[in-house]
C-alpha cells in the first residue's frame, strides 16, 4: 500500500511538473507579445489606439502669422473634435485630423507637437497621460490667411495653385490648392474626396507637377548672361519660328517674327525662336547645371513640406529639338509650382535661394515659447548683380510685356508669364514673380489648369495676390 | 514560526489594499468616487476576513496561501470589471460574496470528503446531467452556448460539471488503481486496461467530443477530456493512455475540423490572424493590441482601450489587464495561477488517502487547463476557446464553482497540516 | 479650485504605481512563504527517510492529526501530545472518541526518551496501526496511522 501510494505521487508531480511548465511557458511567450511584439502591435495601423487617445486631451491650435485659428479642438461630448474655421481655403496645408482616415497636411507632421504627447514619456505608464494631459502646443505658420483667401479667391472655379514666399526669409505666405475639401467633414464625405478624379486631397503647390512654359526663361536668360553666351545688347533675328534640323520646328505662339531683338525684349514678347536659340547656344551639359544650380535636383528642400521631385529631362540623351523645347519650358519637363517661386526668389534675393518654411514657431498653451524656426539660406545659384539685371528684365515684362494685367499702381512689380500646352487639354496658365522689384516682399507662384494664356488668365490673379500680400 | 491563520490574516490584509487601491485609482482616473463601489469594497474585504476568522476559530490548519491568491485575483477581477463594465462591477461584488459563502460551506462539507466517495456514481449522474443539460437546454450567450436559463437564474453547468467529475473520476480511479496498472490486455503492440475500467473514461470522452461537436465550445470538450485523460495517467502511470487518448483526441479533431467550418475558422485565425485582421480574426487581433499597446508597465487604468475587444470582461478580461497594467500586471497574475495551482498539487502529494490525492490533483489539472486555454488563447498561443479566467472573469458561476474548488482544495491541504511537525 | 484637481490626480497617478508596487509586495510575501514553507519540506522528507526521531524533534510536541473521523464528532481536527495521552469513550480521556465501537479507555500514548509509543489498553475492538491491531507498546514513526473504532489518526513526530 505505501508503496502503491508513492507512485501515486510520483506520478502527480509528473503531471504538475508539466501542467506548471506549460504556464511557465505562457508567461514567456506573454513577455514575448508584450515586450518585442510590443512596438509593432502599437503602431500597427489597424490599431486605433494611438487616434484614440489623442482624442482624449486637447489638441494645440494651428494658428496663422497673425494668430488667427486655423484648426482647434473642441470638445463633444467625451472626445475632442477637431474644427477648421477656414474650411476649404487652407485645406491641404493644414490637414484633417479623423478617427477613421488618419491625418495630413500639418495635423500629420507636427501631431506630436500638438498633442503634446512627446514619445519619451510614452512608455512609462499612467505618469505619461499626465504630462500629456494638459492641452498640446500651438504650431504658428508663417501662412498669412488674408493673403491665403485672397489666392483661394481669385483662383475662382479653376483647378490650380498659388504659392507666395517671402524672398528674403523662404516663409511661405500663401500656399492654395484648388478645388479643395472642407476638413470639418471628412468623415462624411471622404468617400467623395478620396475618389474625386480631381485629387483635392492633393497639395497642388508641392505635389502638382507641371511643365513650367515660358516662365522658364528667366532661368534661361540668366544661364546665357552668365555663360557669356549673350550679353543685354547682342540680339538675335527672330522669325516666326526656328527650323531646328532634322526635322524639328519652334514656332512662336502667336506665329508673330519680332525680327532683331534682344534679351530683355525677348524676355517682354515671350519669344520662343529667341530662347530656343539660346538653348541650343548654351548645350546640353550647361543646360543641365544650369537646372541643378537652382536646386531642380536636390530633394527635399524644408521642414515635411512633402514635395515630389521635379521631372528633369536626361540631358546627356536629348536631341537638339528637346533641348530647345526644355529651354521654352516645354516636352517631358515638368516642376512644381514651388519651384517656380524658388526660382522667382532667387531673383528677387539678390540671388540667393531660402528654404520655403511653413512652421514659424511652436508654442505651450500658456503661450511659452517651445521651439522657434529661423530662416535658412538653401543655394546661392547666381551673382547678385546677374540676379539684379533679371529682375530688371522681369519688370520690363510687366510694364511693356506680357504681364501688364500683374502691375499695380505704385508698386514696382517684376514677373514672367507663361502658358504651358499639356496632353490634358487647354494650355495652362503661369505666372512667377515678385514686388516691389526694389524692395522684394513677396515671390509667388500661380499656375491656372487648362485655362489658357499666362497674361490674361495667371497674371491678373497674380495682382490680387501681390496687393493682398503688401497691405 | 508565525501562526498560518495569521500568515493567512496578514496576506488578505494586502490583497484587500491592492483592491482598495485599483478601486481608488480607477474612480480617480474617472474624478468621480463612488461611495457605494468603495463600500462594497470593504465589505469584500470584510468578507474575506470573516472567512480567516471562522477558520481560525475552528482550528482549521490548511494551506494559508489558497485564500490571499483568491482574494488577490478576486481584487484584480473587480479593479478591471469596474474599469471596463462598471454596470456590472454589484453584480460581481454579489457573486464573490456568495463564493466566500460557498468557500466555507464547502471547507466544512469536505472534511468528510472521503464519504463523498461512496456517492461516486451519483456524483458522476450529476456531472453528466449537468453538461449533458448544457447540450440538451443551452442558450446561446454571447458566442457560448453553454448557458442554462432558469426563470431569472442563468448559469454555466459546465463551469459546476468540473467540480463533480473530478469527484467521480477520482472515486472510480483510486478504487480501482491496482486494476489500472495490472488488469490490462495486450493488442498487438497496444497495452489496454480493461474495457469495464475505461468505460467511464469513454464516457467523458464522449461528452467531450458532443460538447465539441454540438456546441462549439472546445474550451470545455478540451478541458474534460484533458482531465480524464491526466487523472487515469495519474493512476496508471502509464503513458501509453495519455498517448491513445491525445490520439483519440487528434482523430476527433481532425474529424470536426474537416466537417464543422467554425472549427476551421478558429484554428485558421490562429494560425494566421492578420490574413483577416477586420473580420473573423477581429477579437484576437484586438486583443493582441491591447497587449502590445499595454507593454511592460501597461497605459495605466483607463488610460488604455480595453473595451475595443468584444467581450472584454469575461472571456478576454485578460487582455485587459495586459494593456492597462501591462506585462507587470498580467505577468503577476500568471505567477499568482502558478502559486495556487502549485499549492493545489502540493496539498495533493502530502494528502494521505489516495481518494483525496486524486481529488486535489484532478482540480489541480482543472484549474491549470483552464487557466491555460483562456490565458493561452488570449495571447494566441492557443487557438481561442469560450471559458472563463478562474476568480477574475465577470460571472457567478464561474466565481461560485471556483470558490468550492478552493474549499474542497484547503480542505485536503489540512489533513497534513501547513506547520505540521 | 485648481490646486484640488491637481492634487487629486497626482494621487491618482500614484496609486497606479503604488498598485503594482503593492502586487508585487504581495507576491514577494508570497513566494517568501512557498521558499521557506520548500525548505521545511525539504528536511521533513529527509528526517522522514532515516526512519526515527531526530533528537531536536523531541522539544516540539509531536502530534495527531484526524485524517478519517467517520461520523464520529471530535473536538479538535490534530491534538498535541503531552507526556502522557489517554484515548476512548470516557470524558477523562484526553482525546474523546465517542463511538461505540471505542472502549472507555481504548489506548494511550506515552513518551520517554526513545519517543512515543502507543498502548493498546486491552480494547474491545483493538487498536490498528498502519491496518495492524498492536498487543504491544509500539514506538510510533512519522505518519504513522493509528485507527481506533471509526476514527484514523496520523501520527506527527
Amino acid at each position: 500500500m505505501r508503496n502503491d501510494m508513492k507512485d501515486l505521487t510520483q506520478n502527480i508531480r509528473k503531471v504538475a511538473f508539466g501542467l506548471l511548465s506549460l504556464l511557465v511557458i505562457l508567461f514567456i511567450y506573454l513577455s514575448y507579445i508584450q515586450v518585442v511584439q510590443s512596438e509593432f502591435l502599437l503602431t500597427h495601423p489597424l490599431n486605433r489606439r494611438t487616434i484614440e487617445a489623442a482624442h482624449t486631451t486637447q489638441y494645440g491650435m494651428i494658428l496663422d502669422r497673425n494668430d488667427e485659428k486655423l484648426a482647434y479642438s473642441k470638445k463633444e461630448g467625451d472626445i475632442f473634435k477637431r474644427k477648421y474655421p477656414y474650411a476649404a481655403i487652407a485645406a491641404q496645408v493644414v490637414g484633417y485630423d479623423s478617427v477613421t482616415y488618419g491625418r495630413s497636411g500639418m495635423e500629420s507632421a507636427f501631431n506630436g507637437d500638438l498633442t503634446g504627447n512627446s514619445t519619451s514619456v510614452a512608455h512609462l505608464g499612467a505618469i505619461s497621460h499626465v504630462l500629456g494631459k494638459k492641452a498640446g502646443n500651438n504650431v504658428t505658420l508663417t501662412l498669412d490667411i488674408n493673403v491665403q483667401e485672397t489666392a483661394y479667391k481669385a483662383l475662382g472655379n479653376h483647378k490650380g495653385a498659388i504659392v507666395a514666399i517671402n524672398p528674403k526669409t523662404g516663409a511661405i505666405l500663401a500656399m492654395v490648392s484648388k478645388p479643395s475639401f472642407d476638413p470639418n467633414m471628412i468623415d462624411q464625405q471622404w468617400k467623395n474626396i478620396s475618389t474625386d478624379e480631381n485629387s483635392p486631397l492633393l497639395n497642388r503647390v508641392t505635389q502638382g507637377l507641371y511643365p513650367p512654359g515660358s516662365t522658364i526663361k528667366v532661368m534661361i536668360a540668366e544661364a546665357a548672361l552668365k555663360e557669356k553666351i549673350t550679353d543685354l545688347k547682342r540680339t538675335i533675328f527672330c522669325e516666326a519660328s526656328l527650323k531646328i534640323p532634322p526635322d524639328y520646328i519652334l514656332q512662336e505662339s502667336h506665329l508673330e517674327a519680332y525680327g532683331n531683338i534682344n534679351l530683355e525684349k525677348a524676355l517682354a514678347v515671350s519669344s520662343n525662336v529667341f530662347f530656343g536659340t539660346l538653348s541650343l547656344e548654351l548645350g546640353r551639359n550647361r543646360m543641365a547645371n544650369t537646372f541643378e544650380r537652382f536646386g531642380f535636383n536636390k530633394y527635399p528642400v524644408g521642414q515635411d513640406l512633402q514635395e515630389v521631385a521635379s521631372h528633369l529631362p536626361k540631358f546627356s540623351s536629348l536631341g537638339d529639338g528637346d533641348l530647345a523645347q526644355t529651354g521654352i519650358g516645354q516636352g517631358s519637363l515638368l516642376v512644381t509650382p514651388l519651384r517656380m517661386a524658388m526660382l522667382t526668389s532667387s531673383f528677387a534675393n539678390k540671388g540667393k535661394i531660402m528654404k520655403p518654411y511653413l512652421v514659424h514657431k511652436i508654442t505651450d498653451s500658456d503661450g511659452n515659447l517651445m521651439k522657434t524656426f529661423t530662416p535658412e539660406e538653401w543655394l546661392i545659384p547666381t551673382s547678385s548683380q546677374l540676379a539684379d539685371e533679371i529682375s530688371k528684365m522681369m519688370v520690363g515684362v510687366v510694364q511693356n510685356g506680357t504681364g501688364s494685367s500683374a502691375s499695380l499702381p505704385g508698386v514696382l512689380v517684376a514677373g514672367k508669364t507663361g502658358t504651358a500646352e499639356n496632353p490634358q487639354g487647354d494650355s495652362h496658365a503661369w505666372f512667377i514673380g515678385f514686388a516691389p522689384a526694389d524692395n522684394p516682399q513677396v515671390a509667388i507662384a500661380v499656375i491656372v489648369e487648362n485655362a489658357g494664356f499666362g497674361g490674361s488668365i495667371a497674371a491678373p490673379i497674380a495682382r490680387q495676390v501681390f496687393r493682398a500680400a503688401l497691405q | 514560526m508565525i501562526n498560518i491563520r495569521q500568515l493567512e490574516r496578514n496576506l488578505l490584509v494586502v490583497a484587500g489594499i491592492i483592491m482598495l487601491n485599483g478601486i481608488l485609482a480607477v474612480s480617480l482616473a474617472h474624478e468621480f468616487i463612488d461611495y457605494q463601489v468603495l463600500g462594497a469594497a470593504v465589505l469584500i474585504f470584510t468578507g474575506f476576513m470573516m472567512v480567516n476568522a471562522v477558520l481560525c476559530k475552528a482550528g482549521h490548519v490548511g494551506d494559508p496561501l489558497f485564500l490571499p491568491l483568491a482574494a488577490v485575483l478576486v481584487g484584480l477581477g473587480l479593479i478591471t470589471i469596474l474599469r471596463i463594465k462598471p454596470e456590472l462591477f454589484m453584480l460581481q461584488v454579489i457573486w464573490v460574496s456568495v463564493g466566500l459563502g460557498a468557500f466555507v460551506v464547502s471547507v466544512f462539507l469536505s472534511r468528510r470528503l472521503e464519504q463523498i466517495a461512496y456517492f461516486k456514481y451519483l456524483c458522476g449522474f450529476i456531472g453528466v446531467a449537468l453538461l449533458l443539460s448544457a447540450i440538451v437546454f443551452g442558450v446561446d450567450i454571447g458566442g457560448n452556448k453553454n448557458w442554462i436559463i432558469m426563470g431569472p437564474i442563468r448559469f454555466q453547468p459546465s463551469e459546476f460539471a468540473k467540480i463533480f467529475i473530478v469527484l467521480f473520476l477520482a472515486a472510480y480511479l483510486s478504487e480501482r488503481r491496482e486494476l489500472l496498472t495490472l488488469a490490462t490486455k495486450h493488442y498487438g503492440p497496444f497495452v489496454l486496461p480493461h474495457p469495464r475500467f475505461i468505460a467511464p473514461l469513454i464516457t467523458v470522452w464522449s461528452i467531450g467530443m458532443l460538447m465539441f461537436i454540438l456546441q462549439r465550445d472546445m474550451g470545455a470538450a478540451l478541458l474534460y477530456f484533458g482531465l480524464a485523460i491526466i487523472m487515469t495517467y495519474m493512476v496508471s502511470g502509464r503513458f501509453s493512455y495519455v498517448i491513445i487518448g491525445m490520439s483519440l483526441f487528434l482523430i476527433g479533431s481532425i474529424i470536426c475540423y474537416n466537417f464543422y467550418s467554425h472549427i476551421q475558422v478558429r484554428v485558421d485565425i490562429w494560425l494566421n490572424p492578420w490574413s483577416d485582421p477586420s473580420g473573423r480574426a477581429y477579437q484576437i487581433v484586438q486583443s493582441l493590441f491591447a497587449l502590445g499597446s499595454g507593454g511592460i508597465i501597461g497605459s495605466g487604468l483607463t488610460y488604455g482601450f480595453p473595451t475595443m475587444i468584444p467581450e472584454v470582461h469575461t472571456d478576454f478580461i485578460f487582455a485587459a489587464i495586459g494593456e492597462e497594467m501591462g506585462l507587470m500586471g498580467a505577468g503577476a497574475v500568471i505567477m499568482f495561477y502558478i502559486i495556487m495551482i502549485y499549492r493545489a498539487f502540493r496539498a495533493s502529494m502530502l494528502s494521505l488517502m489516495p481518494f483525496s490525492m486524486m481529488v486535489a490533483a484532478g482540480l489541480a489539472v482543472s484549474m491549470a487547463l483552464q487557466t491555460f486555454l483562456i490565458i493561452g488563447g488570449v495571447i494566441k498561443f492557443f487557438p481561442l476557446t469560450g471559458i472563463t479566467l478562474p476568480f477574475i472573469s465577470y460571472g457567478g458561476s464561474s466565481i461560485v464553482s471556483n470558490f468550492i474548488l478552493l474549499g474542497m482544495l484547503f480542505s485536503i491541504s489540512e489533513v497534513r497540516g501547513y506547520n505540521a511537525k | 479650485m485648481p490646486n484640488k484637481g491637481l492634487v487629486l490626480n497626482i494621487i491618482g497617478i500614484i496609486l497606479q504605481y503604488s498598485l503594482l508596487g503593492l502586487i508585487y509586495y504581495f507576491l514577494s510575501k508570497v513566494i517568501k512563504s512557498v521558499y521557506t514553507d520548500l525548505n521545511q519540506f525539504g528536511q521533513r522528507s529527509n528526517s522522514s527517510t532515516k526512519n526515527g526521531i531526530n533528537k531536536s524533534d523531541l522539544h516540539k510536541p509531536a502530534k495527531l492529526l484526524v485524517v478519517d473521523s467517520g461520523h464520529i464528532k471530535l473536538t479538535q481536527t490534530s491534538f498535541f501530545l503531552e507526556n502522557t495521552i489517554y484515548l476512548g469513550r470516557n470524558e477523562q480521556n484526553g482525546i474523546i472518541i465517542d463511538d461505540s465501537f471505542v472502549s472507555h479507555e481504548h489506548a494511550s500514548i506515552n513518551k520517554d526518551q526513545h519517543g512515543y509509543w502507543l498502548t493498546d489498553l486491552h480494547s474491545t475492538n483493538k487498536t490498528y496501526l498502519n491496518g495492524q491491531p498492536i498487543a504491544e507498546a509500539t514506538l510510533l514513526k512519522n505518519d504513522d496511522l493509528i485507527k481506533i473504532g471509526a476514527v484514523t489518526f496520523s501520527f506527527k513526530g
